[in-house]
């Protein structure tokens, strides 16, 4: 968190300040990044720029502290990455004739080539395992550091739904670990 | 591959007491607590990682690039040069304001213009009165003319209906009229009143004052009066 000199660096974002923007990219960065691989995004760094000039398009009309702008940051790391599988979906049904797409090469799953490129990562295995809905919430609330009030908004879900997606999601987790255990 | 040591034997669910200790910094006591915390610390590590400085060099240069698109006031709407609904709405009030001159404030427009100009208004939140709750004096101005240009009436009688209905609105603030003679009946006897005297006494009429609702005229600063359209009354007794 930055903490005090929040709203200086806020007002002076507003006025497109670039230490000020590269403050708030620094502080913010890694969590949104971190959220979006954590989704599995296609492309999770050129998705995070795409929502931190997103934020930077907007931050005019922001008003609030620094946990209500983190919530608001990420809020729209969740919009861009509902954005981002809708394009993505489409392209996946426009109709390709496959001798078009030889000269690209091999063409293998993206989730397989994710989890190849991610390596043995046992916590982001445990994560795959859940339901999208209970990875959005385990996401935000543990990278993102937002409380469940703050994720149920992100998400426009009631707040009693957000805690039965997180009890869901731990219970999950922890069988998760367990077979992992044994496994091992 | 990393592995969670299988020290703590059957698993528990973890609770949401126990993740808001964790995500508060700290590691609570007991195997479910500790097992939970390895989690979060892992997919911490997993994922919470810094941007390679290429990746953030790139990202801040389409942020700086961004905000300079967007001009140097980032709090400040751009100017609608465009005619949006809310932006024709004020002009076509500030239209019907300036060619009304103020009569719709008061409600004493004809009914259609009085709907209009309100209807254009409620867009804007202001709050004209519709015809419906039109100001009694624009009634009563009405009924005048109506009865003024009735055929049924004539001469005194006409005269005297025109009268009665003008200053009706005043009746409550004269002095009992059922002394007074028929001045009709009079007129009959004595031929034409003349204007500005009291039918039957002689007397110059007593001014009704103003219809009610609508305010006398009042006094200019100074104490001096204004005759509308006329010299000052205080420029001639000074």
């Amino acid at each position: 968190m930055i903490g005090d000199g929040f709203d200086a660096i806020l007002a002076a974002a507003q006025r497109g300040d670039p230490n000020a923007l590269e403050a708030i990219y620094r502080e913010l960065a890694p969590g949104v990044l971190g959220y979006l691989r954590g989704q599995r995004a296609a492309d999770p760094e050129d998705l995070a720029g795409e929502v931190f000039v997103a934020v930077v398009e907007r931050i005019g009309g922001f008003r609030g502290d620094e946990r209500a702008f983190r919530s608001w940051v990420f809020t729209i790391a969740h919009h861009r990455l509902a954005d981002a599988r809708r394009r993505a979906a489409r392209r996946r049904e426009a109709t390709v004739d496959p001798r078009e797409l030889a000269p690209l090469g091999p063409v293998g799953d993206v989730s397989e080539e994710a989890m190849a490129a991610l390596g043995t990562r046992w916590a982001l295995t445990a994560l795959d395992r859940l339901t999208p809905d209970q990875r959005d919430v385990v996401l935000l609330r543990i990278l993102g550091g937002l409380s469940v009030e703050e994720t149920a908004r992100v998400l426009r879900k009631r707040r009693g739904a957000v805690k039965t997606l997180q009890r869901r999601a731990l219970a999950a987790l922890a069988r998760s670990i367990e077979r992992e255990a044994v496994s091992g | 591959m990393r592995r969670v040591v299988d020290s703590w034997g059957e698993m528990d669910p973890f609770t949401p007491q126990l993740l808001e200790q964790v995500l508060a910094g700290a590691t609570p006591e007991g195997r479910e607590g500790e097992r939970l915390a390895a989690l979060v610390r892992e997919l911490r590590a997993d994922l919470l990682e810094e941007p390679p400085a290429d990746l953030a060099m790139r990202h801040v240069a389409a942020m700086v690039a961004a905000a300079s698109e967007a001009g140097p006031d980032r709090s400040r709407r751009p100017t609608m040069r465009t005619l949006t609904p809310r932006r024709a709405a004020v002009l076509a009030l500030a239209a019907a304001m300036t060619l009304t001159g103020g009569l719709a404030w008061a409600g004493a427009l004809p009914p259609a213009a009085q709907d209009a100009v309100a209807g254009v208004a409620s867009h804007l939140g202001l709050d004209l009165p519709s015809s419906d709750d039109r100001p009694e004096a624009a009634d009563h101005g009405r009924e005048v003319s109506e009865v003024a240009h009735d055929p049924n009436l004539e001469g005194c009688e006409k005269g005297q209906a025109v009268a009665a209905v003008a200053s009706e609105p005043s009746q409550a603030h004269r002095q009992d009229p059922s002394d007074r003679r028929d001045p009709c009946a009079a007129q009959d006897e004595r031929g034409p009143v003349g204007l500005g005297q009291d039918a039957g006494t002689g007397a110059p009429a007593q001014d009704p004052g103003p219809p009610e609702g609508v305010p006398a005229q009042p006094p200019a600063l100074g104490g001096a009066t204004h005759a509308p359209g006329g010299p000052r009354a205080a420029d001639g007794e000074a």
